[in-house]
């Protein structure tokens, strides 16, 4: 029969508990102690003067760092909430972004940053700078990474931030906000990389460490992996019925939990991830996110030698393993123990449990924090979600400051000089969290639960066709500038056709879906991300066997299979350098006549030697220790092994 | 190329997973138990890892031993291209770098007449 909503039944939404007691906030605040310790102690061991320092942190790091801050930077506090909340709606297979990864990260360290290394480059735009010669191929790269970085990363990141913090400490959206941008916007400008990898692993400890005794409560409160296994598929909520039948009517379909929710891979036709889409568009759209996009490479590139950056991917690999345990699962417990809550369906009862119509799954993982954590502990998951966001901000805005300044800023003002450059690229990271403030109240605006559909949309419409010219750039040496800049025009050209009609009709929900034509939004977005994927290439290939190749000698160590020449290599973008250098040299000389003129002929040659703010003189070796490099690929080897048995396990 | 057969055998053995899955609508009726699954498909990748590793070390052996080859056969038509070909290189080739009068016929230029006493 027809239940009507009791709203005392209901927990009301009011209920936040606040950290006032003294463990919760001794716990925060040494959490804080201590990455703002870590930061300032590795101020002073990298010099941060030079360009390499300061953006590539000397090139001086080691495998744990390396490994530690791939880790933190790509674990964000929309993992926690992203994950659970998806978890709880339909399963573990949204564990399958995080398993892919495993493998691509593979890719990143054994394919794709031994060319990186040996190009000597800083920002992938440089990379193809060099590659391709011309600019507008950098520069269209360069922008599109600024804007996937603003309405991707940071919003997604900010937006489950605001969502833990009003579910589960009831503070004040902005003053939360903004006092955590600024506390990572001061160690992203003063420390640069260094400070950053090294707080990175300070956040992944904590992170683990904290998302681990939360696991361990939460299967302890519902007794145990064999209980979540049979008691999430009666997980139902109370009220089902539709409040206005006029309206709407709530199919079973709607509330009822997945049939499939533990496997990982799905039907392909009438699965909300199909298999296909999981194996290959996850990864390619993985291939963007691990293997050309700069946060993640300018983390490589940072390491002291190819085999730690290779023993830092593994590193990475390993603990890829865990989300699926310390992030689904308990999401899937939270809809099991809450399921009128978490697993809401009526409109206007999850209106009043988190505010909107949707769904309310996206507070799978506050609740858990604030229901069965003690006192104490609260403390220690406010810390793993603030490590977590922290960390994610800064990486965006130390490598959106690396673009901007030397991709955007060295183009409208080539003569400037690395101390130039770098205070650019701290002012930038100012801005960039000015920005981020300001897109606060689009997100609370968009906070209708689809935020985090429009984000995986937006990469995989947009990301396809750079992932594939980055293949073809690196392995495919008849690719040539024309073929690359058509391939990404049309990739991005068919990505909109499909994006901005998406946005337009808007997703819907089970109960109202959208009236999207089945031309636009028949074909599932993972498969869209493979189709793209394939139509670029193919693009990119047919237009450069049309038009003239690239020579040889302007390619040695810009792709894979002339890696390791050590021929003189003579650079597409020489032109470009050398009106660099001249109009340096002019400033150089003109201030030093100023200068001159005014001391009277003393100054002399006090003026350092400024180096062009390229990469260090002499090449990256990419040359391997024979040994190290039998155990990292054994290593690398155990590690698929190990990723292959869960695959297989939960498939 | 290890990693290429391990992607390969990765996706034929999920293949096979799945289309044991998609037959049946109960996720509590497996065909085989989780970590059964789990270990064929290890098992497979690294058989095809072995794999991948063998046809890697055959083909470096192969375009090694091309590689000499080619090598040899250049050395070859240097050889035989500067038979007769210009003076000065055949010259340079028997010149010996010692003895800058190693091939000259002293007797003959010599300037001492060699007289037999009577």
């Amino acid at each position: 029969g027809q239940s009507s909503p009791n709203p005392t039944s209901l927990k009301p939404s009011s209920d936040k508990v606040t950290i006032n007691n003294p463990a919760d906030i001794t716990i925060i605040i040494v959490y804080f102690i201590m990455v703002i310790g870590v930061g300032v102690w590795s101020m002073f061991r990298t010099n941060r003067g030079t360009v390499g320092g300061y953006f590539l942190a000397g090139r001086t790091m080691t495998w744990w760092p390396v490994g530690a801050s791939l880790f933190a930077s790509n674990i964000g506090s929309g993992h926690f909430v992203g994950l659970a909340g998806t978890g709880a709606a339909s399963g573990i297979a949204v564990g399958g972004f995080e398993w892919n990864a495993l493998f691509i990260v593979l890719l990143l360290g054994w394919l794709f940053v031994p060319v990186y290394l040996t190009a000597g480059v800083i920002t992938m735009p440089q990379y193809l700078k060099k590659r391709f010669g011309g600019t507008r191929i950098s520069l269209y790269l360069s922008v599109i990474s600024l804007f996937l970085y603003i309405f991707t990363k940071i919003s997604v990141d900010m937006f489950s931030g605001a969502v833990f913090i009003q579910q589960a400490l009831g503070w004040n959206i902005y003053v939360a906000v903004i006092a955590l941008l600024l506390i990572t916007a001061v160690y992203t400008v003063t420390g640069g990389l260094a400070a950053l990898m090294y707080t990175d692993t300070v956040q992944t400890i904590v992170i683990i460490a904290g998302a681990f005794v939360l696991t361990g409560f939460s299967f302890a409160e519902v007794g145990g992996y064999s209980t979540l296994l049979d008691k999430y598929h009666s997980a139902t909520p109370r009220n089902f019925s539709s409040m206005d039948p006029q309206r709407y009517n709530i199919s079973p379909q709607c509330y009822t939990p997945r049939p499939d929710a533990f496997s990982l891979l799905r039907d392909s036709t009438t699965g909300d991830l199909p298999w296909p889409g999981v194996l290959f568009g996850i990864a390619i759209v993985g291939g963007w996110y691990w293997c050309t996009d700069q946060v993640i490479v300018q983390r490589c590139l940072a390491a002291r030698s190819l085999t730690h950056v290779k023993a830092g991917c593994i590193m990475c690999g390993y603990l890829k393993l865990l989300p699926m345990f310390l992030m689904v699962f308990p999401g899937m417990i939270s809809r099991v123990l809450y399921p009128d809550e978490v697993g809401c369906v009526v409109p206007e009862v999850c209106k009043q449990v988190c505010g909107t119509e949707v769904g309310c799954s996206n507070i799978a993982y506050p609740k858990l924090v604030v229901s069965v954590m003690p006192d104490g502990l609260r403390g220690l998951m406010l810390a793993v979600m603030l490590a977590a966001l922290m960390s994610s901000l800064a990486s965006i805005f130390n490598s959106s400051s690396t673009l901007f300044t030397m991709d955007i800023w060295t183009r409208i003002r080539p003569q400037a000089t690395e101390r130039e450059l770098i205070i650019v690229g701290r002012v930038w990271v100012l801005c960039i969290v000015a920005i981020s403030i300001c897109w606060i109240p689009v997100v609370q605006a968009a906070q209708s639960g689809q935020l985090f559909d429009y984000i995986q949309s937006v990469s995989s419409y947009l990301a396809p066709p750079i992932a594939s010219v980055f293949l073809l750039a690196v392995f495919v040496k008849r690719v040539n500038e024309t073929g690359a800049f058509w391939g990404l025009m049309g990739g991005l050209a068919m990505g909109l056709c499909r994006m901005l009609p998406e946005f337009w009709f808007g997703t819907g929900s089970c109960i109202f879906p959208s009236n999207c034509p089945f031309l636009v939004c028949g074909i599932h977005y993972l498969h869209f991300a493979i189709i793209l994927f394939f139509c670029t290439s193919v693009l990119v290939l047919l237009v450069s066997y049309c038009t003239e190749p690239i020579d040889d000698q302007h390619l040695h160590r810009l792709v894979f299979s002339l890696r390791h020449s050590k021929e003189e290599r003579e650079d597409l973008d020489w032109e470009q350098e050398e009106k660099g250098r001249r109009a340096r040299e002019e400033e150089k000389s003109g201030i030093r006549r100023l200068v001159g003129r005014l001391c009277g002929g003393g100054s002399g040659s006090s003026q350092d030697q400024e180096e062009a703010p390229e990469a260090a003189e002499q090449m990256p070796d990419i040359s391997e220790d024979p040994v190290w490099k039998y155990i990292v690929d054994a290593n690398a080897i155990i590690m698929m092994a190990v990723a292959v048995f869960m695959w297989g396990y939960y498939a | 190329m290890g990693k290429l057969s391990a992607l390969i055998s990765c996706l034929l053995l999920t293949v096979g997973a799945v289309m044991a899955q998609t037959a049946q609508t109960q996720v509590s009726e497996r065909l085989l138990p989780q970590w059964l699954t789990g270990l064929i498909a290890v098992s497979g990748f690294l058989f095809l890892t072995f794999v991948g590793f063998l046809v890697k070390k055959a083909w470096c052996e192969e375009s090694s031993r091309g590689m000499t080859i080619v090598e040899s056969t250049v050395r070859e038509n240097e050889f035989a291209m500067t038979n007769g070909n210009t003076y000065e290189t055949t010259l340079d080739m028997v010149r010996s770098t010692e003895d800058t009068n190693a091939y000259e016929n002293l007797a003959i230029d010599g300037t001492d007449d060699k007289v037999t006493a009577m």
